[in-house]
């Protein structure tokens, strides 16, 4: 007996003694979830600030998004802000790309003005860009709590810039997949909220108005946590510039003159300073010398490549600390990229090329000729030799890359994200949508004259010769259109709500004049992927 | 008293004396016919002491107690017992038994005997497994088990096949692996069959229904693979010896590709004639009329005669770029493998590019062949250079032997095995000790410690997984990526190989290293000197693995016994990468040098009751276990680039750091923990041997999980039917039907494979900016910390389970035939899967649910016969085929992804099926079309629609749609029907059919004419598809081929391409690749993303030889003339060859390297099967 005793008294102890603690296996490799809970509630003030300093830096490269694959693909056009902006330049009317001997790219189809680019199966990238903006904002925001930015200036200032994203991800939203507020879109729907980072279950779609109202609380609060952050040097930083600009644009966009004036005034207040001439890209005028070789023009020597002579940034990103060469690929003609090396240079459309006054300096950034320009396509310094057509940008052209003496086949540049000269123009356009032409042409005129060639009489509305008779808010279509030529889709995004049709025929350089796109068909068909999991868009 | 007593005294002494009397006993033990059985078992009944017979049947068995039940058996007879009486003799005539039905089988925590079996359970004998010659035996069991799913993968020696049961158990398919039980424990290292000596096999066991695999609760979802060891046996101890070598050479490699420089020149120049002839616009191809939307040429109306194309082909074949103005080297690198005389070089293009018109005589002529005058000046080819034939040795020697205290196995062995690429092989040395003691009565023990060290040197070049594909350092593609037309070694003008100073051939891969009358030849692919590199690159994995199991045994009261078995593994995994910095892919960097080591335990201990009991007709056995399972790995990496003395490995040779070529450029280390707890239960019951039930449960708790999903409890129920033991059979029993029994199974089994071991916790990942911006690390900058939250997880996630359901009927027919049937049904619920959710919600595309349903059926046959069974001739043949189906049959409807226009409702287009634990990996693009009720390896292509006859272009199906009619196209056919198109942007993907062959499984048979030995094992498959990316990127592309260094047209394509004079062709016109051409290839429709057509779709059916041997046992009469007969007891010499061939459905082909349909096992450039060649010897001592 002693021995089944015995016997099952060691079965017993090897079955049960383990404990089943022993199957508690947390990830030995990475910070858990739960050990950062716990180092939350621990109580520890400088532990608790440092979590929450480090869970709000970062957030500024939301501005600036590259190498994300929406699609699985590495090399699918639309894989960060600055190609989906670019793809939106080419559909409009005043930008084409190289010519119809040359073109054949992703985004040359763009150009084409196919209509089934947004359709709901095409336009993931565009929603999940924003997606991916809501996300990091609210994961930053469950820890940025109100409670918390009020015990730390830090949290404060990190839950202003969390907000500041959040606001401009619903507000991309808005602009690419809603019908302009101001045009058509007021009693239509606007996006499904989330405030919250988790497994949310799908939200239904608030409206339109309730949207915009949702991103004007975020800004106004980032206003006000960034307050005390104040307007910064470093281009990067989510600033209070940052949320102002933000504001500006939602309260824009929402036909909500009077605080998009306020907001766009705060700003100029702290952007009085425009490009300079002489940094105001390339000219025309040293077109052929750069392309014989005769001469060359330093990216340094470019406001809209390098930010070192741009006093108009707002947000930005220098090489090496945030930035990407795409933008020096698709719009510098010099440069061994796509504009360049690969015959896709954005130009300009004639109508508006003609539009632009002759005292205007920035008649000067684009080519009157065509030209050979030889490019250096690789380390082995291989050379090409492409043909430049005329009306080719200058504007964003220099034939050195940032940090180099030679030409070379290097990308290297800063990014632009936001400038002032659109501030003013915003600004100018919330007075004369408000019936204030009067403030609206004085803030033209501050522009103007920024623009005028040295020497030549200051540009005003009143002597651009090709504003006469215009009303002050086309005007500012018309400036904006100038000014803001090429730059982060604007032209597509205005058109709706200035409701502009695109439309080519007229055009001496446009080689695509078929297709027209109408503004009903400016606004993308939510993606096929968003509606098959939120039921509430069949509602 | 006192003669009372001292005769009562007397008596007990006789008594006793007699009692213990023992004297020896001998005698013979022969089969029904007389032949005598070689190594039958003589064993004294309840005890581990005996002896088996010697080559003639006798044996002798000394100190036998007189009444001692002495129990005769061998494998394939009866067992039979006879109780030791006066007689000094016994012989013994065994009953044949083939269904081996009192045979041992091996199952889940113990054995059982094949007449008693409830389960579906397929046992192979390790004859089969000795016959063949691979360093894992996982590559032996191709076609042995019926329902056995099999993919090879690649070459490499020492890495073991993928290995599934009954299709699939997860919608996770990279894991469905089956679990590998060795010794009891279940083996959790890499390749464990290759890490072990197949010599120490025993045999091995497949559990496959419920009522087997239950037993192993959720680790049985895949089938179970039961690996048994050999155990000593008693008597005198046995010493055996086999040393086998021969020879390993490349398996079938040639695709059948053009490989004869003339055939490369005028493809090339029937290429540049149609180009030329035909192209529109100046292009040299065709255009898209953007009017049709379809593509034009030429053949129409020709831009010129023929005669002038002829001629412009015949001038221009090496400078011909698609224009008809400039012209530079072409695609053929002015590789000029012929003395033309006569010719004149007319030089165009600048530098590197610069070629040469030919005028005055032409290698290739205006016909099209090659000049007959023209001399050819080399033929060296990368095969001859870069494939070797690698001798394999294999020597293992063991000895077995106990008494009725102990039984002890103890071996070593050692193989060398390399592949016929020069560095790459297989070393091992194995050791095992294995011994089980009687210690007291009532205390058995017993321990197995095996060691093994093995190398295994992988092509030192490549860098990717297992099939190397393109990889730049990939041998194969070396081999079939240049045409003959590229000689391995520079040649100068008159043909001759050039020498360096030490008298060493220069090897040609460098721009201009062979000489031509053209321009500079251009490097070969990756300009890399890869014999340099084979020689000098290193990519190994040294490891070593240590197995012990040990265990411990009380029987108690009569019918119970309480054993603990431990199990410990030590694998150390020491990987070394090594890129030379002279050519390939670290010379940029000076050489690359990195380690990685992986240090990982495993702890398994079973803690068991075992209850057994025969009363009258009755026998109950039952069992209470709890086992628990821990493993747990670190790792550590280094990695340094740049070196000082080229090939040095130290690490003070080396000076950069944070950055390399190799899989550790950084430091690094990394630490997992897998853990599991289980109790469990079984019970079996029979009736007269006839009637039988069994029931098993197991409850498993996985570390994988969180606490309230942790615990999964697993069941199943079993039951048999020997009919023919009923009375109203035993007149069919007497006659022919030897055994019958019905048998049926139902359960529930748990699978966690699928699951990561953390995928339930949500990580943080911290990190920061450097100072030093070497690579993406260095010196944090002290001021940009981050730290980020990672995604979402579901913390719900718990057991996939499957429902098994198993009928099958065990039948002999007159006592040589064994017939063995099943039908299956097994349909794993609870599948993970991962569901579209809202991005804008969650912040993501998907979360794994547990919601997906898949279902396999099917249905295997086993048979085995008898054939013939004389004295002299013995047949047997043995045969098996399955037959399944794997089909998605639930999902929520929320759960199907975004549904895109023109999919059937209902389906979605995925790339899921990679066996990545297996080596295969995944592509991006989307190969299967998935959905309720389809396949799941239901294959999704474009379709190849032939040959357009207006333009000679290949064209494509398209499946209509509302927009086409809405923009008034194809209007005379309805939505949904099928128009052809020569636009490749319109063409439509198909579901072509699915990658599950029809019927596969196995035949083999044995032959023995007195001391000879015939033995064949052969595995099949029919239908199913396989898709060849080597096909469609190569040999059946007729435009995006480039000529001089990648793989080359097949010879089928070459004069079978569309003409203006011989259409109805299966290939279109060739045109030469200029400038954005892959459109119109045929094999696919736009050259990128896998959007390849079914042009390279293949039946998957297939044949292979797997082995032949032939054996000679010398006969007694020999060993005794050469005076050997007192210490040889048996002499054997055999040959035997692997891989001798295989017959699939188009060259070089071969569907055995992927279960999924090609798409994702298996890459272009494939590492194809080895062919050996042995001859070897066995000696017992």
């Amino acid at each position: 007996m002693k021995k089944i005793i015995y016997v099952l008294a060691a079965f017993m102890a090897i079955a049960f003694v383990n404990s089943c603690e022993t199957l508690e296996v947390a990830p030995p490799n990475n910070i858990t979830d739960e050990q950062i809970q716990e180092m939350l509630r621990g109580g520890d003030e400088s532990v608790q600030k440092l979590i929450l300093d480090v869970v709000g830096s970062g957030l500024q490269g939301n501005f600036n998004m590259a190498g994300a694959h929406w699609t699985g693909y590495s090399s699918y056009p639309l894989n960060s802000q600055v190609d989906q902006d670019f793809l939106m330049n080419m559909r409009g009317n005043d930008v084409l790309l190289g010519t119809l001997a040359t073109a054949s790219s992703g985004h040359e189809n763009a150009y084409q003005l196919i209509k089934t680019y947004s359709l709901a199966i095409n336009t993931y990238p565009y929603y999940a860009l924003c997606a991916t903006m809501l996300t990091n904002a609210n994961k930053a925001l469950l820890y940025l709590t109100p409670e918390a930015a009020e015990a730390g200036a830090a949290a404060k200032k990190y839950r202003g810039q969390a907000l500041a994203v959040r606001a401009y991800a619903y507000l991309q939203l808005m602009e690419r997949f809603c019908p302009a507020y101001t045009n058509g879109g007021k009693d239509g729907k606007g996006m499904p909220i989330y405030k919250d980072y988790g497994i949310n279950d799908p939200a239904p779609i608030s409206s339109a108005t309730d949207t915009y109202k949702f991103i004007l609380d975020d800004l106004k609060e980032a206003v006000t946590d960034l307050s005390a952050t104040g307007y910064t040097a470093e281009p990067k930083d989510i600033d209070l510039g940052v949320a102002q600009y933000l504001l500006a644009r939602a309260a824009l966009w929402y036909g909500d003159w009077n605080t998009c004036i306020g907001a766009a005034k705060d700003l100029v207040a702290h952007y009085p300073d425009f490009i300079q001439e002489q940094y105001y890209g390339a000219k025309d005028k040293d077109f052929t010398a750069y392309c014989a070789g005769t001469k060359d023009l330093k990216s340094e020597n470019n406001a809209f490549i390098v930010l070192d002579h741009n006093p108009e940034v707002i947000m930005g990103f220098v090489n090496g600390d945030g930035s990407n060469t795409y933008p020096n690929s698709f719009r510098n003609v010099f440069a061994a990229g796509m504009a360049g090396d690969g015959q896709e240079a954005p130009r300009i459309d004639s109508r508006l090329y003609s539009e632009i006054d002759d005292n205007d300096y920035r008649k000067d950034n684009y080519s009157t000729t065509s030209a050979n320009y030889t490019y250096i396509v690789d380390a082995s310094k291989k050379e090409d030799v492409r043909m430049i057509p005329e009306q080719a940008n200058l504007k964003f052209a220099a034939t050195m890359c940032k940090g180099t003496d030679v030409r070379n086949h290097e990308l290297s540049c800063d990014n632009v994200i936001f400038r002032s000269s659109e501030v003013y123009l915003m600004l100018a356009e919330a007075y004369a949508q408000s019936g204030q032409d009067g403030p609206a042409k004085s803030t033209l005129n501050i522009l103007l004259a920024a623009r005028t060639r040295s020497g030549a009489p200051v540009l005003t509305c009143d002597n651009y010769s090709s504003m006469k008779g215009m009303t002050a808010l086309q005007m500012v279509e018309l400036q904006t259109r100038i000014e803001m030529w090429c730059e982060n889709g604007l032209e597509f995004y205005n058109n709706k709500r200035w409701n502009i049709d695109v439309d080519r025929t007229g055009s001496t350089n446009h080689y695509r004049t078929s297709e027209t796109l109408k503004v009903s068909e400016m606004t993308l068909q939510m993606c096929i992927d968003e509606t098959s999991t939120n039921d509430h868009w069949a509602d | 008293m006192g003669k009372k007593f001292l005769t009562l005294a007397l008596a007990l002494f006789v008594l006793c004396a007699q009692a213990f009397a023992q004297s020896t006993v001998s005698g013979r033990v022969t089969d029904e016919s007389g032949e005598p059985l070689v190594e039958a078992n003589v064993i004294i009944k309840g005890t581990l002491t005996g002896t088996t017979t010697n080559l003639d049947g006798y044996w002798t068995l000394p100190n036998v107690k007189s009444g001692t039940v002495l129990e005769f058996s061998s494998i394939g007879f009866a067992t039979q017992s006879v109780t030791v009486g006066s007689k000094k003799t016994i012989n013994v005539v065994l009953k044949s038994d083939a269904l081996f039905l009192n045979d041992a089988i091996v199952v889940g925590y113990g054995s059982t005997k094949r007449k008693d079996l409830t389960g579906s359970i397929t046992q192979i004998d390790n004859k089969i497994l000795a016959m063949q010659n691979t360093s894992s035996a996982s590559k032996a069991l191709e076609g042995a088990v019926p329902g056995l799913i099999y993919a090879s993968v690649d070459a490499q020696p020492g890495n073991d096949a993928g290995l599934r049961v009954r299709g699939l158990g997860s919608t996770s398919a990279n894991y469905s692996n089956a679990l590998v039980i060795i010794d009891g424990s279940p083996a959790q290292g890499d390749n464990p069959l290759s890490q072990m000596n197949q010599e120490d096999i025993a045999s091995i066991t497949v559990l496959k229904d419920a009522a087997s695999t239950a037993i192993y609760g959720s680790r049985g979802a895949n089938g179970v693979i039961i690996i048994t060891t050999k155990s000593g046996t008693s008597g005198r101890t046995k010493i055996t010896f086999q040393a086998r070598t021969g020879w390993n050479t490349v398996g079938t490699y040639k695709m059948g590709q053009v490989d004869n420089a003339a055939g490369i020149y005028e493809y090339v120049w029937k290429s540049i004639y149609n180009s030329y002839r035909y192209g529109v616009n100046g292009t040299g191809g065709p255009v898209l009329d953007k009017t049709t939307g379809e593509y034009v040429t030429n053949v129409k109306n020709p831009n010129v005669s023929d005669a002038d194309a002829a001629l412009f082909a015949s001038q221009h074949l090496f400078n011909y770029i698609g224009s008809t103005t400039d012209f530079s080297r072409n695609t053929l690198g002015n590789y000029m493998a012929y003395n033309v005389p006569g010719a004149i070089y007319n030089p165009d293009g600048t530098s590197s590019a610069a070629s040469s018109t030919m005028t005055g005589a032409y290698l290739v002529g205006t016909d099209g062949k090659i000049n007959p005058d023209a001399k050819l000046l080399y033929n060296d080819t990368y095969a001859d250079a870069l494939l070797k034939t690698g001798i394999r040795q294999q020597y293992d020697i063991s000895a077995s032997g106990g008494n009725d205290k102990e039984d002890h196995y103890l071996s070593l062995g050692y193989l060398t095995d390399p592949s016929y690429v020069p560095n790459s092989n297989f070393q091992r040395i194995t050791g095992r000790a294995k011994i089980n003691a009687n210690l007291f009565k009532w205390m058995k023990a017993g321990t197995n410690i095996s060691f093994s060290r093995t190398k295994t040197n992988y092509m030192g070049t490549y860098w990717a997984g297992r099939n190397s594909g393109s990889n730049q350092g990939s041998i194969p593609r070396f081999v079939n990526g240049h045409t003959p037309i590229i000689p391995f070694y520079s040649h100068d003008a008159d043909g001759n190989i050039i020498y360096d100073a030490n008298g060493d051939a220069v090897r040609n891969y460098l721009t201009n290293s062979t000489y031509s009358p053209l321009g500079q030849t251009q490097s070969n692919y990756g300009s890399t000197d890869i014999r340099y590199a084979l020689d000098n690159d290193v990519r190994s994995d040294l490891t070593t693995t240590l197995n012990t199991r040990s265990f411990l045994e009380i029987p108690f009261l009569e019918h119970f016994s309480y054993r603990v078995d431990l199990a410990y593994d030590k694998i150390s995994d020491m990987m070394t990468r090594y890129y030379n910095g002279t050519t390939g892919r670290a010379a940029g960097m000076g050489g690359y040098f990195g380690k990685r080591s992986y240090e990982t335990e495993v702890l398994n201990i079973q803690d068991r009751l075992n209850y057994t009991q025969d009363f009258k007709k009755h026998h109950i056995d039952a069992m209470a276990l709890y086992e628990y399972s821990g493993w747990e790995q670190e790792q550590v990496s280094w990695g340094s680039y740049d070196e000082f003395i080229p090939g040095f490995l130290a690490a003070g040779n080396f000076v950069g750091r944070y950055g390399g070529a190799g899989s550790a450029p950084n430091p690094g280390y990394g630490h997992d923990i897998e853990r599991m707890k289980s109790y469990l239960g079984r019970a079996n019951y029979i009736y007269a041997e006839k009637y039988y039930l069994s029931a098993s449960i197991r409850c498993d708790g996985s570390s994988k999980f969180r606490k309230d999903n942790r615990w999964g409890t697993f069941w199943s129920v079993g039951g048999g039917w020997r009919f023919t033991e009923e009375p109203f059979m035993k007149e069919l029993k007497e006659s022919w039907f030897t055994n019958g029994k019905l048998r049926a199974s139902y359960g529930l089994i748990g699978n966690q494979n699928g699951i990561g071991r953390y995928q339930t916790y949500r990580t943080w990942g911290y990190s920061t900016a450097y100072k030093l911006v070497t690579n993406g690390t260095g010196q944090p900058t002290g001021s940009d910390y981050r730290l980020s939250m990672g995604g979402l997880v579901n913390t719900d996630l718990t057991w996939e389970k499957t429902k098994t359901f198993d009928v099958g009927l065990d039948m002999t027919f007159l006592n040589r035939i064994d017939v063995t049937l099943d039908y299956y049904n097994r349909v794993t619920g609870n599948s993970q899967f991962a569901q579209p959710v809202s991005f804008l919600a969650t912040g993501q595309n998907t979360l794994p649910r547990n919601i997906a349903e898949i279902t396999n059926r099917g249905v295997e046959i086993d048979i085995n016969a008898d054939i013939i069974r004389t004295k002299d001739w013995r047949w047997n043949v043995a045969f098996n085929a399955s037959h399944y189906t794997t089909k998605l049959t639930d999902l929520p409807a929320d759960a199907i992804p975004a549904h895109v226009e023109g999919l059937p409702d209902g389906t979605w287009e995925d790339n899921s099926g990679a066996w990545s634990s297996a080596g295969g990996s995944q592509q991006s693009a989307s190969v299967y079309l998935r959905g309720i009720g389809r396949d799941w390896y239901n294959l999704y292509m474009f379709k190849y629609a032939g040959v357009d006859d207006n333009t000679g272009l290949p064209m494509y199906w398209h499946r209509v749609t509302e927009a086409d009619h809405t923009a008034g196209k194809y209007s005379d056919t309805s939505v949904g029907g099928s128009v052809k198109t020569n636009n490749y942007a319109n063409a439509s993907k198909y579901e072509v059919g699915s990658a599950i062959p029809d019927l596969a499984g196995g035949f083999n048979t044995n032959l023995r004419y007195k001391n000879w030995d015939l033995g064949a094992q052969f595995a099949y498959q029919l239908g199913g598809k396989f898709f060849s990316r080597n096909y469609a990127e190569y040999l059946y592309n007729c435009v995006d081929a480039q000529m001089y260094k990648m793989m080359f047209v097949s010879k089928k394509v070459k004069g079978h391409t569309w003409t203006t004079e011989n259409t109805g062709t299966k290939f279109p016109m060739q045109w030469y690749p200029a400038g954005n051409t892959s459109y119109f290839s045929g094999t696919s429709t736009n050259g990128g993303d896998w959007s390849f057509t079914d042009m390279s779709l293949f039946s998957a059916s297939y044949l292979r030889l797997k082995n032949i041997t032939i054996g000679y046992t010398a006969p007694k009469v020999f060993l005794s003339k050469i005076n050997l007969d007192k210490v040889i007891s048996s002499l054997r010499f055999f040959a035997s060859a692997d891989n001798l061939f295989i017959l699939s459905a188009a060259k070089a082909v071969d569907p055995s390297m992927s279960a999924s349909g090609g798409y994702n096992d298996v890459d272009s450039y494939t590492f194809p099967n080895m062919r050996t060649y042995t001859v070897g010897v066995n000696v017992d001592f």
